[in-house]
């Protein structure tokens, strides 16, 4: 069974900076090919791609929209995937400037989840010259059309027919995984776009898989739980290859052996009339809204309470 | 059965061809494909935010009459009902996360709760599973009575808090139903108590039900395939708009925390008690449950957490519509990344101006609720925000 990762790295240049001296960028990134590669040759028919996520950007880094160059074998891919992520994820971190922004987190994992859908569902709506027998290696020599990630699309046959719940009907079975290394803490104003991207992977069986370097990520915890994925903690950035070889095991048999139990989830609200954490809040029936005391009316839908508390 | 042949059947084999090397493939996918395709998914016209029942209390009604055991569904109308009704109940759960959900079947002429309201989807689905057994009790016997199914559901949704909904989802294999008395009347108190009627027909549109339905505010559709019964079934689990004057309440509500290594007695799937790691914490007793949102079985707090809230967040502030354009020049989808031929149109975000394929476009607006465009930053969202709650105060 084939597994398409899609990697997404924060690329937020005064994280890095501050996560530690010694180690550059350029290391860190060595050590995510390496893990790729990896990931690559477990199977022939495994797909990658990967999105940086910078502040207020984020791209996909590989497969690359600018043209590609079609190797024969795969010791030149590796080589050439190798250079193509370090040349864009260097361009991405030097050419940042708004680094108050948080890192754009909520549009790489949307764009991971459109990739996902489009290439695990392969609705094909868009022409794409593969016919339905196209086996999923194929990529490999389709890349000679400099087209970004014509790759495996699997379930080609299928009519038009777009967002259906026939997943399963593809013939050669993908298992998606999102993988996030994330050197940011939280930034509470990404919290609803983000929320929507893990309830998107919940409901697509894409689990999420974390590796937090420096600070705790409370969503990217919170994300992990929900869509079965594992969180892992890096205190430096050189242990970041070993807790993905241990962390990111694709196939979903394997990933049992190693998973590391959380200790405790927070699953805390804070309310809207004050920001303050509450661990039992009154919640407007309406809108949902969460408040840490009784009110006459919503202070965001506006409806008005009537006395008797419900349930 | 005349709704079946005349609906629109697409004629999905006219766009597959036989390619240089024998092998189908398809090709010449048209502006009016995308045409079609998007209409289907209803996402030129959507509606803007508004408020919404957001905590729902539903009866299902199983048809079990001998009508049931009909093939013109594949394999026949009872399999594929249940299957359909269980994938219901996913989506339903993943929708309105503190919603409750029971079940009524119509058997020999009489309508019976086989499950209780209740807001575990597991329990939900093993009812409906067992259904299939084949040395069930409940196999299809007998007429539907459509009277005493609404009037078993709306004696149950009565005591329900007025500011939940009421609402009852019939699926209906028959063509008559078997009723002691006029319901009529029925309907008349259905109105009183707020219970609104959803049919989905398996056969045909009956009269009867298209009045339930439009006298209690409720969708009345018949399915013409297999599929098409799933769709019909999927759109019933967006939450219905709310009435102008519903009740508004505040619900007081525990967050529960996941403990990874707390071990607790808990009864597992095979019915036997055994002792697992890993559950949520009540905030105002500390005993723990399985799995949330439930109540807490010591003090009965109802325990949610934050997500689950968050999920509903994007029926209050939807993705706008994106626009078609014509591209000038091919380019790369937003979203996916796959090449934007000139030859067809693409999908532009109004607020970001990115540009997605159809794909996409369909995924975005229909699951993932979020441009995969927009750069999301503290000023835009809060932006969006009290722009959407200007808008919707107006
Ligand atoms: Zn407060
Ligand atoms: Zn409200
Ligand atoms: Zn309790
Ligand atoms: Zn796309
Ligand atoms: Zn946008």
């Amino acid at each position: 069974m084939s597994s398409l990762f899609v990697l997404i790295v924060d690329l937020h240049p005064a994280r890095w900076k501050q996560l530690s001296e010694d180690a550059s960028l350029d290391e860190a990134m060595n050590q995510i090919c390496v893990f790729l590669n990896a990931q690559l040759s477990v199977h022939v028919s495994n797909t990658i791609a990967v999105i940086g996520a910078a502040p207020k950007k984020s791209m996909f880094l590989y497969p690359s929209a600018v043209k590609m160059p079609s190797p024969d074998d795969r010791q030149e891919l590796f080589s050439e995937m190798n250079a193509t992520i370090l040349a864009n994820a260097t361009k991405l971190f030097n050419e940042q400037s708004g680094e108050r922004h948080p890192s754009d987190l909520a549009g790489a994992l949307s764009k991971a989840l459109c990739f996902i859908n489009r290439t695990v569902r392969g609705t094909s709506l868009q022409p794409q010259h593969t016919t339905a027998s196209s086996s999923v290696t194929s990529r490999f020599i389709a890349g000679d059309k400099a087209t970004p990630a014509s790759s495996s699309s699997s379930s080609s046959s299928s009519a038009p027919k777009a967002a259906g719940r026939d997943r399963v009907s593809s013939g050669a079975r993908v298992t998606p995984r999102i993988g996030v290394v994330s050197v940011s803490p939280d930034s509470s104003v990404e919290y609803f776009a983000a929320m929507n991207c893990i309830f998107a992977a919940q409901k697509n069986d894409v689990p999420i898989d974390v590796c937090a370097m420096g600070e705790e990520a409370a969503i990217l915890q919170q994300a992990a739980h929900l869509t079965n994925g594992t969180y892992v903690k890096v205190h430096h950035p050189s242990q970041l290859l070993q807790s993905l070889m241990m962390g990111f095991v694709t196939s979903s048999d394997a990933h049992v052996l190693v998973r590391p139990v959380q200790r405790r989830i927070n699953f805390d609200a804070s309310c809207f009339c004050h920001g303050r954490t509450v661990d039992i809040g009154y919640v407007c029936t309406v809108c949902l809204s969460v408040y840490c005391e009784r009110l006459a009316s919503c202070r965001i839908c506006g409806a008005e309470f009537s006395d008797k508390p419900g349930a | 059965m005349a709704d079946r042949i005349e609906a629109g059947v697409e004629y999905v084999w006219d766009e597959v061809r036989e390619g240089e090397d024998g092998t189908l493939c398809i090709d010449e996918i048209t502006a009016q494909t995308h045409t079609r395709v998007r209409k289907r998914h209803a996402l030129a016209p959507q509606l803007g935010p508004c408020k919404r029942g957001m905590i729902r209390h539903v009866y299902l009604v199983v048809d079990l009459s001998q009508d049931m055991d009909d093939d013109d569904l594949k394999p026949n109308r009872l399999t594929c009902t249940v299957h359909n009704l269980i994938d219901f109940v996913h989506s339903f759960f993943h929708e309105n996360p503190i919603s409750d959900m029971g079940v009524i079947v119509m058997r020999e002429g009489v309508a019976r709760v086989i499950c209780e309201l209740n807001g575990n989807k597991d329990v939900l689905v093993e009812h409906l599973s067992a259904l299939l057994h084949p040395k069930t009790p409940l196999f299809p016997a007998g007429e539907a009575s459509l009277q005493n199914a609404l009037a078993v559901a709306r004696r149950s949704l009565r005591s329900i808090p007025s500011h939940a909904t009421r609402e009852v989802v019939i699926v209906q294999a028959t063509l008559a139903s078997c009723d002691p008395g006029n319901i009529l009347d029925t309907i008349k108190s259905l109105r009183s108590d707020k219970v609104t009627v959803n049919v989905v027909g398996l056969a045909a549109a009956v009269r009867i039900c298209e009045t339930v339905c439009k006298e209690t505010g409720g969708i009345h559709a018949v399915a013409l395939d297999e599929d098409h019964l799933g769709e019909l079934l999927l759109a019933l689990t967006t939450p219905p708009a709310a009435p102008a004057d519903a009740d508004a309440t505040q619900m007081r509500l525990g967050f529960a925390a996941y403990e990874g290594r707390r071990p607790t007695v808990r009864r597992q799937k095979d019915g036997q008690l055994g002792i697992t790691t890993g559950g949520y914490v009540c905030p105002q007793c500390r005993a723990k449950v399985s799995d949330i949102p439930q109540r807490c079985t010591t003090c009965g707090l109802m325990l949610v957490s934050s997500p689950h809230l968050a999920k509903t967040f994007h029926h209050m502030f939807p993705l706008p519509v994106f626009k078609e354009v014509t591209l000038a020049a091919a380019e790369w989808c937003a979203g996916c990344t796959q090449p934007l031929p000139t030859t067809l149109p693409a999908y532009e975000c109004p607020s970001c101006g990115a540009r997605v394929c159809l794909d996409c476009d369909v995924y975005v607006h229909r699951e993932l609720h979020n441009c995969p465009g927009c750069p999301v930053t503290a000023d835009s969202w809060t932006q969006h925000n009290t722009d959407q709650q200007r808008q919707q105060h107006t």
